[in-house]
Formats: structure tokens, C-alpha cells, sequence
């Protein structure tokens, strides 16, 4: 192959591999803040489904539960990009930058600012599979980035230039993160049905789901529940697949691949007088 | 004026100059030097740079990113609020499963 023809990064499994090498090595610290701004919203977002399917006095009190959830959302957001700055972190290898005040007020202003978009954006691009590859990746990137840069006009630009690079590899990636997503739907569903027959085989417990047969199964607030915990399953690993797509995409201009290589090989460098030493 | 080859750098004579700075027009080593805003330029002319864009910073741009936060949480309201009224619209057979029930036990 000809240098020039050549793209700069790493390969599309390789990325996957490195985000899930990433997520098993990583200590609870650093998942910490992923969970404390998702798990809030999602269990907010269940009882709002099904309140808003069967509540009786819904009507009345949508705008509040939707208030709410805007802000959850807005919370869940600003966590999920404070939880990208520790995966940042990680992959080069520096210490983590303290959360200041500013920093944190900067962050949460960056993402209540930007993110929100995406909620009309994401859904109206898939109409076009290519726009929405764009999209979802920019929507993602604004998160990877963590929305750290001096202006908001920056920050955009940057998640949009992050989006662009080697569209082709996106658009696949986008493809069998959706595959892998489809799977763990489907054992999270299976899951979900046979917990509470099993149950009550082995325990006696009998419970709603026992009772509705397998037809509770298309209860909406049961199909809302099988996403939402996919949602949690799968989300964490998109986060780090798109951290370590922007991180390799940033490195092409400012090295931080290499400063990173160099940063691993450093404790070997300072063990390599005592290895000489105990040569005979 | 020399070519940079023959050039040595401003803060450290005895280097060879590796790159001209283009704001102060000096020439300076490897070290001197750093890239912004996808352009060489030395340390001096970065931190005046960072300075005047601290210093050209509007009282009133901090007020206009909290607006923008605002506008945020208020898109963000709007979403949750239709998303609310879809579901409300929705008839109950269908949020129940019993519409696919009552579907499956009339079927021969």
C-alpha cells in the first residue's frame, strides 16, 4: 500500500478493542460519574413513561414531569462528559486535571447549552444514514470533548472536524455498535422474562410479570425498561470508542498518541540502570 | 536579511534557528517555538496572544453562555413535553400489550 494512501489513526476493530480494554481496566472511580448522572435520569425517565401511558392525572402535571426530566437530562450529560475528561485522562496518561468551579460551571454550561439539540437533531437525521452517522458522532464528540475549549463556537468546531475525519470507518463503526446494541436488547429482554419465572420456579415468589404471561412483554413501560437498561449496558462503551476516536483523531495535529507512548515507556527507562546492573 | 540556515536563534545564540516567528518577525530555535492556531509562533508573542484574548473578553459574554444554558434546558423541557404528549395521545390498549392480546387470542 502506498503511504499516501494511508489514513491516519487506528483501525475500526482495533478502536473497539481498545475501548473495551479501556472499560475492563478502568477502576469503579472513573465509571463512578458515568452512573451517578445516568442512573438518575433513567429511572426518572421510566417513571415518566409510565406515568405519562397510564396516569390518570397526567395531563395535568406533563409540563413539571417535563421539567424535570430536562433537567436530569442536562445532569446526566454534564456527568457523562465529566466521566469522558476521566477517560481522557487515562488514554494519555496524565494525572487528571482537578474539577475546579470554573471548570465544572464552563462544562455544564458547554453541554446545557449544546446538547439539548440533539434531542430534535439525532432522531431528524435518521432520515439519512450518512447525516446521521454525522450527527450521532458530533453529539458524541461534544461529550468526548467535554466542552473544555474557550468558546462554545470552538467547542462546535471541534466535535465537527472530530465527526468528519474518516467517515467511511464511522459509519461502520456507528453499524456494529448498533448490532452489538441489538444483542445485548435481546439478552437484556430474555433476562428480563426469565428472572421472574425463574423465580418463581425455584423460590415460589410470584409476582406481576409471573402473572401476566409472556404477553407483558409488550407492555410499553416493559419495553422502555428492556432500552433503557440496554441504554446503560451499551452507552459506556460508546462513550470510550468515541473518546478514543476523538483522542486518535486530535493526535494526528498534536502527537498526544506518541506523548503517551513515550509516557508508558518511561517507568521501563527509569528500571533500565537496575536491569543493567543485574546483567552478569 | 541572512536566510534561516544561517540564522541563530534570539534566546539562545550558540542554536540554529529552526523557525521564524511570524507575529515579531525574530527567529528562533526548536525549543522558543510552539505551534497555535496551526501556525509556529514563539513563546512571547503566545503569551500576548492569550493575554489580549483574556483581556478582549466581553461582561457581557459569560451572561450570554448562562442565556445559552437556558435555552438549552428550555429545548430540553420542550422535547420531554411532547415526548409526554405522544404518549398521552397514545390509546391505553397499546401501552398495556393487551391490543396484541386480545389480537393473538382472536386469531383462528
Amino acid at each position: 500500500m502506498k503511504a499516501s494512501n494511508r489514513q491516519p489513526g487506528v483501525g475500526l476493530f482495533e478502536l473497539i478493542e481498545q475501548a473495551v480494554h479501556l472499560l475492563r481496566s478502568a477502576p469503579f472511580a472513573l465509571l463512578a460519574p458515568y452512573f451517578v448522572g445516568t442512573l438518575p435520569f433513567i429511572l426518572a425517565f421510566l417513571y415518566f413513561w409510565a406515568d405519562m401511558s397510564r396516569g390518570a392525572f397526567a395531563r395535568e402535571h406533563a409540563a413539571g414531569a417535563a421539567a424535570g426530566m430536562g433537567l436530569l437530562f442536562l445532569w446526566m450529560k454534564c456527568w457523562q462528559a465529566v466521566y469522558a475528561a476521566g477517560l481522557r485522562a487515562r488514554i494519555t496518561g496524565r494525572a487528571p486535571e482537578p474539577w475546579t468551579v470554573r471548570r465544572g460551571a464552563r462544562l455544564a454550561l458547554t453541554q446545557s447549552a449544546l446538547q439539548p439539540s440533539g434531542l430534535f437533531a439525532v432522531p431528524l437525521a435518521l432520515v439519512t444514514v450518512f447525516f446521521f452517522a454525522w450527527v450521532y458522532s458530533f453529539y458524541q464528540n461534544l461529550t468526548a470533548g467535554g466542552g473544555e475549549e474557550r468558546n462554545l463556537g470552538e467547542t462546535c468546531k471541534t466535535a465537527a472536524t472530530q465527526a468528519g475525519l474518516r467517515l467511511g470507518q464511522n459509519l461502520l463503526l456507528l453499524a456494529i455498535l448498533f448490532l452489538f446494541a441489538v444483542l445485548v436488547w435481546l439478552n437484556t429482554i430474555l433476562a428480563m422474562a426469565a428472572l421472574p419465572e425463574l423465580l418463581r420456579k425455584l423460590f415460589g415468589v410470584d409476582s406481576a410479570f409471573t402473572q401476566a404471561g409472556w404477553h407483558g412483554i409488550f407492555n410499553s413501560t416493559y419495553l422502555a425498561c428492556s432500552c433503557a437498561l440496554t441504554y446503560s449496558f451499551v452507552d459506556p462503551l460508546i462513550k470510550a470508542v468515541f473518546v478514543l476516536r476523538c483522542f486518535y483523531g486530535q493526535s494526528i495535529r498534536s502527537g498526544d498518541d506518541l506523548k503517551a507512548e513515550l509516557a508508558g515507556l518511561r517507568p521501563l527507562s527509569a528500571d533500565a540502570p537496575a536491569l543493567v546492573a543485574s546483567r552478569p | 536579511m541572512l536566510p534561516l540556515a544561517q540564522q541563530h536563534c534570539l534566546n539562545h545564540p550558540a542554536r540554529e534557528a529552526a523557525a521564524q516567528c511570524p507575529q515579531c518577525r525574530e527567529f528562533f530555535c526548536r525549543e522558543c517555538i510552539t505551534e497555535h492556531d496551526d501556525r509556529v509562533i514563539c513563546a512571547v508573542c503566545l503569551r500576548k496572544l492569550s493575554r489580549s484574548a483574556g483581556a478582549s473578553r466581553h461582561p457581557l459574554r459569560a451572561l450570554g453562555r448562562a442565556a445559552l444554558g437556558a435555552g438549552g434546558l428550555l429545548t430540553a423541557v420542550l422535547f420531554f413535553y411532547w415526548a409526554g404528549q405522544i404518549l398521552l395521545s397514545i390509546p391505553a390498549p397499546y401501552h398495556d400489550g393487551t391490543l396484541w392480546k386480545s389480537f393473538w387470542s382472536s386469531a383462528p
